[in-house]
């Protein structure tokens, strides 16, 4: 675990936080609406939601929330610790919103989990162009040096 | 119902990805301008697309399978983008498309 500043930490649990509570109300939201309404009327309806505004104004705060996480960590730190939110929206969408979430479910996210996890923490920058541009560096420094 | 729902939760992780290749090309390109607007303008059809797919299907199903999006996004930097991927990329890809198909399985 690299040593970060608790703000750092706060930013990240925020944004477990806010995303868990974007997809739950949204969700709620969606919720209200009579499960007989076609695509454009699920989508007007929408517009009337309460719920669903609450969740716009969610993500917005945490769009300046992830900007500022950026700044400090990188993406591939971050990024696995936010997709913790699958756990958290499963365990909410079982107490609140009352679905049935199998086994089968939770085998399926522990997956995603560790995929994510391998995604994230291999190394980045691996452009071709910018390999061959290191060679090339390389190159002129020991040519440089030979004459 | 259930069908239809998990096909737009795919058409949504592959707008998704659009939305982040187009940002990468915008930051990245020399005149990355012309790639802002096509990715806001997906925003704004991901939004409604996304309001269809809670209205059809369970969350827990819903959100674990947007992770499908680092799968194509991992994909589309191979091909467009020329990133390499490493072994233990792929592992990761093959292990979201399996917790994936779980997932949508029940």
């Amino acid at each position: 675990m690299p040593k970060l500043p608790l703000q750092v930490w706060f930013g990240l649990v925020l944004a477990v936080v806010l995303d868990t509570a974007v997809q739950i109300s949204w969700k709620a939201a969606e919720m209200n609406i009579p499960s007989s309404a076609t695509a454009m009327q699920t989508i007007l309806a929408t517009l009337t939601q309460p719920l669903f505004y609450g969740a716009v104004l969610m993500f917005v705060v945490q769009y300046v929330n992830w900007m500022n996480v950026l700044k400090h960590v990188d993406l591939s730190f971050a990024q696995p610790i936010t997709s913790l939110s699958n756990v958290t929206i499963l365990l909410l969408s079982a107490s609140l919103l009352h679905e049935d979430v199998t086994l089968t479910r939770w085998a399926g996210v522990a997956l995603i989990l560790a995929g994510v996890w391998f995604i994230s923490t291999t190394k980045h920058k691996t452009n071709l162009d910018d390999l061959t541009h290191e060679v090339e560096k390389e190159l002129s420094i020991s040519q440089s040096r030979s004459s | 119902m259930q069908l239809i729902g998990l096909l737009l939760v795919l058409c949504t992780v592959a707008l998704e990805s659009c939305c982040q290749f187009c940002f990468k090309k915008g930051a990245t390109a020399e005149n990355g301008r012309p790639w802002v607007m096509p990715a806001i303008s997906i925003y704004v059809v991901q939004v409604m697309l996304w309001s269809c797919v809670l209205h059809m299907v369970d969350i827990s199903i819903a959100h674990p399978m947007c992770s499908l999006s680092l799968v194509v996004v991992a994909l589309m930097s191979l091909f467009f983008l020329k990133e390499k991927l490493t072994a233990q990329r792929w592992m990761g890809i093959v292990l979201i498309i399996g917790g994936t198909t779980l997932v949508g399985l029940r």
